[in-house]
């Protein structure tokens, strides 16, 4: 009614600006009488209209929302299934049964229940809801859609779309006089009327969604509540909700035309960006009603009689609780956090399982990292940001460049969260690099998706290629990391897969053969060290004696296409026998000795060159100084 | 106004009151008394969908007459129960002795699922799929009946205990709801018609 009033008063406001008159709430002028009066007529045509056609009953809405009865004869048995549900229902909330509707070309996971203004109603339930949910999660959304009949909300619910059917007809008369006008007028009868039509109608639908803004929201609690009470369990209703929202299309309530009239009356309202740019939904977040029917609620993938997704686009989770069997509990406070923090929150899986649900003291002690660093990623969020921190340059420079990639790429809180990471555990990243890297791999195993995985490290590549750090020892990190998280060589895996038997046997070079795989190895080993050009040229042709006769010319990084090259070698030495790789490895670390500074950066730089090629690990040179070297030879 | 006027005025409000209290215990014990009947209807319909189930097992189960016999007294004893029960919803007697055919029923239903085992082709039949949906769907709504039932009984007897509904109730005779024929019935195990092996 304030709406209408302001409506009124906007329009009278507007008429006499338009006609040059002074503008009086008190005295009318004629026309903006005239004006009002259509308005209100056509809006009141508009309600009749939807209240007749609501005062048939809820099948006959129902079924002009595109829904079709459902039947024991049908060839679907799941609305077999549902008609019994919805008699079992029945008895336990005291309500007669309403009739039953499936939307069957609906795969979004809603239902509603529509009526008549004197309580004649019908449950409706899309098809993704038979299809998704179990016996026990279709019987929560039946009990829901219950506990809305029981709370006599249907009715108002039915008033409110009478309302919004007037407004919506004013809108659509509006649009129509408009384009009847003459395209020349400038200004025209239908014009100015269909302008004023359209303009209290959309005035109006936005008042009527503040509306059910406010109404439905608490409804549904007071609806979930009662839909507990009917079931006396509230796993179920938790299940159902937490499925929706992992469902692909969560964001809408239903795919049908006639969605915006009936969003409010769905169990999941969807989220929509309306015209004025604010996020609104017409019920509490999921995780809020999740949390305040069953704040204890644990999704269990494996129950039984669970069906699966059929496609889980988003998985918000974070784990809460340290339940001994594969979990995942949903939480509306740290999944926020997880969202902020977490550039791939659509990526990130966190299924809570008995390895990750809290440290793992096995695995810890085969880690040599400091408990700072431990504590400090604890979560798949941080370790993501430490694996990324892990190859940021030394430079002050670089290092602004790569975290202002980070930005660009992901977001600024993530960046932050690289930088921060980055500054607190600067000396673990130096020095236990394989530690961190473990670490962090560990906690990511577990919670990243086959998929997730592969564009973690894809995306990684990419920044670092785009960055000019893509070399010898950042690409054996990377491939290190990609073992450690269990994602295969891409080139490797697909080869091997198709001829398993053979690939192993092309893939292996006679060791003569491999002179200029290992040239190109050797080159850029001698590049990350500091040692002069002209040291480095006479050690690079040292040590290719040892692996071939035949003269390859040193490589440098800056050459184009070298990267591509880098790749080829090193998945080429990787297959390799054990023995070749160790040799290389031990003469790396030769290498880098060498330059006089073998530091523990370096150590650990080196360390995971090693475990990259399926090294144990460096043995200590005996090889102290240039100088010894060049005495020897 | 005189001190009459006042006191008739003071008297009509308190009979109206009572009269609104009276006529809201009526309507709490008919639902209460509806939701026993809800029970029995139920009831009823797993009753009657015993006698196709073992006309769809005769078929298959041809060495296990014992089995189907026993099934069928059962299941008559128990309707028999429920038929006298029905009757008098307020003898605890017949309650009771309803609640121990269940029982004996229930049993009885336990051995049948243990037999029906070794009848994979019982179990792919169709017919003994359906069968078996129905009955798992009245099992559930037995439960659901009798969730009502209790529920009922406990709001009847708040009210009836309420100051000062509890003059009202005392007045008229509103006798508390008993809620020991439901607790009877509970103890008794629910007849499982599954087809899952036994462990």
């Amino acid at each position: 009614m304030l709406a209408m009033a302001l409506l009124i008063v906007g329009i009278v406001a507007a008429a006499s600006l338009v006609l040059g008159q002074q503008f009086s709430i008190l005295v009318f002028h004629g026309i903006a009488l005239w004006l009002i009066g259509f308005v209100w007529a056509v809006s009141m045509a508009g309600a009749l209209f939807t209240a007749k056609q609501m005062r048939a009953g809820g099948g006959v809405v129902a079924r002009g929302l595109g829904a079709v009865q459902a039947s024991d004869r049908s060839r679907h048995h799941t609305e077999n299934t549902l008609l019994q549900i919805v008699a079992e229902v029945a008895i336990a909330s005291h309500c007669a049964r309403p009739d039953v509707y499936v939307l069957r070309d609906e795969s979004s996971i809603n239902s509603f229940v529509v009526g008549s203004l004197n309580g004649d109603s019908a449950i409706v339930v899309t098809q993704g809801a038979l299809d998704v949910l179990s016996k026990d999660e279709l019987a929560a959304l039946v009990a829901h859609e219950y506990a809305h009949i029981a709370n006599v909300d249907v009715p108002s619910n039915m008033r409110l779309m009478v309302a919004l059917g007037g407004l919506l007809k004013l809108d659509q008369l509006g649009r129509l006089l408009h384009s009847k006008a003459p395209c020349d007028a400038k200004i025209h009868i239908f014009k100015a009327l269909g302008f004023v039509l359209r303009a209290a109608g959309i005035f109006g639908v936005l008042c009527s969604d503040l509306l059910r803004l406010g109404i439905s929201r608490q409804r549904e609690f007071t609806a979930d509540e009662k839909s507990v009470e009917f079931l006396r369990q509230a796993k179920p209703l938790a299940s159902a909700l937490y499925k929706i929202s992992q469902s692909s299309d969560c964001d809408l309530a239903l795919h049908t035309p006639y969605a915006g009239k009936i969003r409010h009356l769905c169990i999941h309202a969807g989220n929509n960006k309306s015209w004025i740019g604010f996020q609104s939904s017409y019920h509490p977040p999921i995780a809020t009603r999740i949390n305040a029917i069953d704040p204890h609620f644990v999704f269990l993938a494996d129950e039984s009689g669970t069906k699966l997704l059929p496609a889980p686009a988003v998985s918000k989770i974070n784990s809460r609780s340290p339940e001994p069997k594969p979990t995942t509990v949903f939480n509306e406070a740290t999944q926020q956090d997880l969202n902020d923090a977490d550039p791939y929150k659509s990526m990130v899986e966190e299924q809570e399982s008995a390895n990750s649900a809290g440290l793992q003291p096995a695995a810890i002690k085969e880690i040599d990292l400091s408990d700072r660093a431990v504590l400090m990623m604890q979560d798949s969020a941080s370790s993501l940001a430490a694996v990324f921190a892990l190859f940021q340059p030394n430079s002050d420079k670089g290092r602004v460049g790569y975290l202002s990639a980070i930005a660009f790429a992901y977001n600024q809180k993530f960046s932050d969260s690289v930088k921060h990471l980055g500054s607190m555990l600067a000396y673990e990243l130096a020095v236990e690099r394989m530690g961190v890297l473990r670490f962090a791999s560990q906690q990511l195993t577990q919670k990243l998706s086959p998929e997730a995985k592969k564009r973690v490290l894809l995306n990684l590549e990419r920044l670092l290629r785009a960055q000019g750090l893509w070399t010898l020892m950042n690409y054996a990190a990377v491939q290190h990391l990609r073992t450690e998280l269990k994602a295969e060589f891409p080139l490797l895996k697909n080869t091997v897969a198709a001829d398993a038997p053979y690939a192993t046997q092309r893939f292996l070079k006679p060791y003569d053969q491999m002179g200029e795989e290992f040239a190109l190895l050797l080159s850029l080993v001698l590049e990350s060290t500091d040692l002069s050009v002209q040291q480095i040229d006479n050690e690079y042709v040292r040590l290719l004696e040892c692996y071939t006769d035949l003269a390859h010319p040193r490589r440098t990084g800056k050459e184009s296409g070298v990267t591509d090259d880098l790749e080829a070698a090193f998945q080429l030495l990787s297959m390799q026998p054990h023995a070749i790789r160790e040799s290389f490895v031990q003469h790396c670390a030769e290498i880098c000795a060498l330059d006089n500074c073998e530091t523990g950066e370096r150590r650990s730089i080196m360390q995971v060159f090693s475990a990259s090629l399926g090294c144990l690990g460096v043995r200590n040179t005996t090889v102290t100084s240039w100088a010894d070297v060049s005495h020897a030879a | 106004m005189s001190g009459f006027a006042i006191t008739l005025i003071v008297l009509a409000v308190v009979a109206g009151y009572l009269v609104i209290v009276y006529n809201r215990l009526v309507s709490l014990r008919n639902r209460h008394a509806n939701a026993f009947s809800q029970i029995d209807v139920q009831l009823q319909r797993r009753y009657e969908l015993i006698p196709n189930l073992v006309e769809v097992a005769k078929e298959y189960m041809k060495h296990e007459s014992e089995t189907l016999t026993a099934v069928i007294a059962a299941r008559n004893n128990a309707n028999t129960a429920r038929e006298a029960a029905s009757q008098s919803p307020d003898n605890a007697k017949k309650v009771n002795a309803l609640a121990t055919a269940e029982s004996q029923l229930g049993s009885v239903m336990g051995g049948f699922n243990l037999v029906m085992e070794d009848y994979p082709e019982l179990k792919a039949d169709e017919r003994m799929a359906d069968l078996h949906r129905d009955l798992t769907s009245t099992e559930n709504r037995v439960g659901f009946a009798r969730q009502a039932y209790s529920d009922a009984g406990m709001v009847y007897n708040t009210e009836c205990e309420k100051f000062p509904n509890v003059l009202v109730a005392r007045m008229c005779a509103f006798q508390s709801a008993d809620l020991f024929e439901v607790d009877a019935i509970e103890k008794r195990d629910a007849v499982k018609v599954s087809f899952a092996k036994a462990s």
